[in-house]
């Protein structure tokens, strides 16, 4: 079956229809198809990136307080890369240098004051380079020189206000309802694509002046950081140190080998269970960063039911108990069969003495 | 119609029977009393009798108390450096030596009537399944699998995949045996290379007592051979399938079914029960007199295994 959607391409360009050039044979091409093709895939990987990537710093653009060699202050930001509002790619390959008496406010140069708070801002910027002559033609007889390439760039700048682009995630609540949505979500609270903000701005930070001390104050609350896939991990990492323990229960009156994993739990020393009737010992040289191993002792008389644990590490105590990780004490269960248990015999309960054995009356 | 299986086999290796097992029965008489009944009704029905000992076993059982073995090995003196605790390792011992189709019998079984027609042409034969909980039974393959896996140990495939399907079905090993006899010699193989294998040195010593844990790699295993086989078309063991006497412990369990197939085993607590003890002795005294005097002798006598 085929469902005819109803085309609203007219409400989808504003996502950005793309155009790609089609080549056939015997096609006159020009420059212009040619950077059809480049702007294709430039839009395409700058929608990849604001879409499944957003924006935000990723990596370095720190800002910082210095002097230069005359001892003039100056602000300083670190080599860096960041993903710009419109899905550019921006990288800053070496330290730049802004003497403070130079940070640009539209088109004028001013510190800023108690009432004017700046933000220090970096967009994407491109510029021509490598001429190349234009060979004349019919309608322009005249040869003339332009631009062969494109050389990707900066611009650092303050700016007074608060670019708009990328700067405010939405609500926790709006992220996690979408997250966990099962239904259609009502019209107000549904999280769209975004838009291509206008705003090419990423800010690095928010620069306000101290009056008593006459300094210049740097507030890293305003930077939008992004991480990396790989980044991302790590953090989880830092945050979720415990992932799992096996087996997750045990019987009384019996020693088992349990394996605690997580992240960072090298050279872990104890293991410690909740309640009372059920110890651990740290076999140290089965461990590595992202295990534990200890043999663990159950008491034959160790209350039954859940336990909580926590991981000893140079780096601190770990507790399960956040993670929702349990280890459960069950009852002993002897080979044997019980001594009595009811069952079903054509259809009638019937209570078999199992202390006979099988067949234990026909001696 | 396929010709009866001819040979019962029994296993006896002394160092667990000293260490812990003797304490099970009721008294050292019905230990071996127990002996002369479980001989002497399958003698009845196969008509070759194998005991798999070692020196000290023969010495009690043929010496001492006069059991007639068509055959006695002692081949279970290569176990006299093993740890006590692996009582197992008779059985699979004796299983991986037979090559001829064969039903091992415990000492605690008295078959009272011949197997059915249908165990003796079986691939494979075995006295009733018995499935457990995975996470809370009776067998622990999880702390095994654990355990080994985190100490670097070996693991059969068999082992290994039976584990991840969290197989939870095992074979009670009360009878075992069958016409696929190298089937039943490689399972005893690899669950001896298991047990024996250097690189689980370390989980065993970690993991301290494992005696109630031995039916793990008698009766868990050998389902999860089965089963492993089972599924892989190209595995020569693909079609075998087990005949049980029992389909299940509530029919072992069941006196009317225990008559009809004319079965008894004194399985677990049953070896220390009075009044089996009691009935036990007055069977052998009256059916097997000249056994029954040599029993008390043997023991009058102190003769220690």
């Amino acid at each position: 079956m085929t469902i005819q959607m109803n085309s609203e391409r007219g409400a989808a360009s504003k996502m950005g229809q793309l155009l790609r050039p089609r080549y056939f044979p015997r096609q006159p091409i020009t420059a212009v198809d040619l950077n059809a093709e480049q702007a294709y895939f430039t839009e395409l990987t700058r929608r990849h990136n604001r879409f499944l990537h957003g924006c935000g710093i990723v990596c370095g653009l720190d800002v910082l307080l210095s002097e230069n060699e005359t001892g003039e202050p100056i602000l300083r930001v670190t080599p860096g890369h960041a993903i710009g509002p419109q899905g550019d790619e921006i990288l800053v390959d070496a330290p730049q240098s802004i003497p403070l008496a130079d940070l640009g406010l539209g088109g004028e140069c001013a510190l800023p004051s108690p009432e004017r708070r700046l933000y220090l801002a970096l967009r994407y910027d491109e510029q021509g380079t490598q001429t190349a002559p234009v060979l004349p033609g019919p309608c322009t007889p005249v040869a003339t020189c332009e631009f062969s390439r494109m050389a990707a760039g900066f611009q650092i700048a303050c700016l007074a206000e608060p670019p708009d682009g990328c700067r405010d995630a939405p609500a926790c609540g709006v992220l996690l309802a979408e997250l966990l949505r099962q239904t259609p979500p009502d019209d107000d609270v549904t999280l769209a694509c975004p838009a291509p903000p206008a705003d090419p701005w990423v800010v690095l930070a928010a620069l306000d002046l101290v009056p008593a001390e006459n300094v210049v104050r740097i507030d890293y609350s305003v930077r939008r950081q992004l991480l990396s896939a790989q980044r991302l991990v790590e953090v989880l990492r830092c945050l979720v140190p415990l992932v799992g323990i096996t087996p997750r229960a045990g019987q009384q009156a019996s020693r088992l080998l349990v394996v605690i994993s997580g992240f960072r739990l090298a050279d872990a020393s104890a293991v410690r269970f909740s309640g009372t009737g059920v110890s651990a010992d740290v076999v140290t040289q089965l461990g590595n960063d992202n295990r534990v191993v200890a043999v663990v002792d159950i008491a034959a008389d160790a209350p039954l039911g859940e336990r909580t644990f926590q991981v000893t590490t140079p780096r601190g105590l770990v507790d399960s108990a956040p993670f929702g990780l349990t280890f459960t004490v069950l009852p002993r269960s002897v080979y044997g069969y019980p001594y009595s248990y009811l069952h079903y015999f054509y259809g009638y309960l019937v209570d078999v003495d199992v202390s006979l054995g099988i067949g234990g009356d026909l001696l | 119609m396929t010709a009866p299986i001819t040979r019962a086999v029994w296993s006896f290796w002394t160092k667990p029977f000293r260490a812990h097992h003797a304490s099970v029965w009721a008294s050292p008489q019905q230990h071996l009393f127990s002996w002369v009944l479980s001989l002497e009704t399958a003698r009845r029905h196969f008509p070759e009798t194998v005991l798999v000992t070692d020196d000290a076993g023969a010495r009690m059982l043929v010496d001492g108390i006069g059991l007639e073995f068509d055959q006695v090995s002692t081949e279970l003196n290569v176990l006299q450096q093993h740890d006590p605790e692996w009582w197992v390792l008779g059985k699979l011992y004796t299983y991986r030596a037979q090559d001829v189709p064969f039903v091992s019998i415990d000492s605690d079984v008295f078959l009272w009537k011949a197997l059915p027609e249908r165990m003796q042409s079986a691939a494979l034969l075995a006295q009733n399944p018995e499935n457990f909980p995975f996470d809370s039974g009776w067998y622990r393959p999880q702390v095994y699998d654990v355990a080994l896996k985190a100490t670097g140990g070996w693991l059969p495939p068999e082992w290994e995949w039976y584990v991840a399907q969290r197989g939870t079905q095992a074979i009670c090993c009360g009878i075992l045996g069958g016409r696929r006899v190298v089937f039943l010699n490689d399972y005893a193989d690899r669950a001896i290379r298991l047990i024996e294998h250097p690189r689980n040195r370390t989980a065993w010593s970690l993991l301290g007592n494992k005696i109630g844990d031995n039916i793990l790699f008698e009766q868990y295993f050998l389902s999860a051979c089965l089963a492993y086989h089972r599924q892989r078309e190209s595995s020569p063991y693909h079609d075998i399938d087990v005949a049980f006497l029992f389909d299940s412990p509530e029919g072992a369990f069941t006196p009317q079914r225990a008559r009809e197939v004319g079965y008894t085993h004194l399985i677990g607590g049953a070896k220390g029960n009075p009044i089996l003890a009691e009935r036990l002795q007055e069977r052998v005294a009256q059916s097997y007199p000249a056994h029954y005097e040599r029993c008390i002798q043997f023991l009058n006598e102190e003769i220690i295994v």
